[in-house]
């Protein structure tokens, strides 16, 4: 792995979106030089090309926020994305010809959350909330807003806003754990 | 200490997996997770909320970073090579009719104006050391000339013009700046290769030292060309 691969996986792993984008940007464009290979080379045409670059970026991003990506010195990281994408391509292959996948190692595109939670329960979890309750923590989490904004835009007091948000999160974190529980 | 207030208790909550309070505070915090049961599951779900939601806000960054990079395209393939073609034959035609159409300006020509100007008002008055007759003759027909071209009337300004380029004791200056105007007289006039000896004579001739722009040096090089075509 190069100084400009271990910067780039620092910056994939930094929670400033800024930094986030810009590597983000970098990592789809290595990425995007692989797919093509990989899907022009394999019965693929270039309109499946962007969608294993997204599927890929994510899978790799996903593994690398959650630690189960290791930085080794004698890898390359673009031997790495290959991996992945490959394994992605012919996952999308397979269920295209609608063969049974198993000897496919799962590890090397999917990757758990944070506390073990997968993406999809996260989002399923994020969906039964309320609309509001979806409201205030997309604006606090996705938008960035301060809470004195989120309560001027909701038309409540602060406090009110501030306990509008603890209730939705402590309703989201019950609704995780009651996934983590059933599985 | 632990705060009474609901809403105070959950940004303490807040605070601490933030790490945001201070150690002594953390060691009283930690002893309330151990004590009371309910308060630390409050705070386990808050802290699993906060980190999902910050995973799928940063999930959804990547996904509109890389959404943004695949459809961002180089200029020539988001405006497409058929436009561009289009586009640069459309500049090209647009710089040949500029070329074609456009008179050609003799920058001097202004200064060329005052000065002679100037020695045509003197006319009779002028003394005998200020100018000699000879001079004298040479401004009246150059300005004459000017003015014939100003009145489009080149053939007269030809006439002069021709006989001022006769002249053996011109100065490169004033010689040059004879052969220029007698050379726009000659496209004016639809004389192409009159105009292209004369152009071909001051380009022998060595040093430029009556100032041509650039681009009006080619549009007499084009004009020449363009009227041998067409005539």
């Amino acid at each position: 792995m190069t100084s400009q691969d271990l910067k780039l996986y620092k910056d994939l792993c930094s929670d400033d979106p800024q930094l986030l984008t810009a590597a983000t940007r970098q990592l789809t464009r290595r990425v995007k030089a692989i797919a093509i290979r990989i899907v022009l080379g394999n019965s693929g045409s270039h309109s499946d090309i962007d969608d294993l670059v997204q599927d890929t970026v994510v899978a790799v991003w996903q593994q690398m926020r959650s630690g189960a990506f290791q930085v080794r010195a004698e890898t390359p990281l673009d031997a790495y994305l290959g991996g992945v994408a490959r394994n992605k391509w012919l996952k999308t292959l397979h269920r295209r010809t609608a063969e049974a996948l198993t000897d496919l190692n799962d590890s090397l595109t999917e990757a758990p959350g944070p506390e073990h939670h997968r993406l999809s329960d996260m989002e399923e979890a994020l969906a039964r909330l309320g609309k509001t309750c979806q409201q205030v923590l997309r604006l606090f989490y996705w938008e960035g807003y301060k809470m004195e904004e989120i309560a001027r835009k909701l038309g409540m007091t602060m406090d009110a806003a501030k306990v509008r948000k603890y209730r939705c999160m402590l309703r989201l974190g019950e609704l995780l754990e009651s996934d983590a529980s059933d599985e | 200490m632990r705060p009474d207030d609901q809403l105070k208790q959950w940004e303490w909550i807040e605070d601490y997996y933030q790490n945001k309070l201070p150690i002594s505070e953390r060691l009283i915090f930690e002893q309330e997770l151990a004590r009371d049961a309910e308060f630390r599951q409050t705070a386990e779900r808050l802290k699993t909320a906060d980190q999902a939601l910050r995973f799928m806000s940063l999930e959804n960054t990547v996904r509109k970073a890389v959404r943004q990079e695949l459809t961002h395209r180089p200029l020539v393939r988001r405006v497409g090579l058929g436009r561009m073609a289009v586009s640069g034959v459309v500049l090209i035609g647009m710089w040949l009719a500029y070329l074609t159409f456009d008179g050609v300006d003799l920058q001097t020509y202004r200064d060329d104006v005052t000065l002679t100007q100037r020695y045509r008002e003197l006319g009779e008055d002028v003394e005998e050391t200020a100018l000699t007759p000879r001079q004298r003759s040479f401004y009246r027909n150059f300005f004459d000339a000017q003015a014939f071209l100003a009145n489009g009337q080149p053939e007269m300004a030809i006439a002069n013009l021709e006989k001022l380029a006769r002249a053996d004791s011109l100065r490169p200056y004033f010689r040059q700046a004879v052969e220029w105007h007698l050379l726009n007289a000659y496209l004016l006039n639809n004389q192409p290769n009159n105009a292209d000896s004369t152009l071909r004579m001051i380009n022998e001739s060595g040093e430029l030292v009556y100032r041509i722009d650039r681009t009006d040096r080619w549009k007499v090089w084009w004009q020449i060309r363009w009227q041998k075509l067409t005539h």
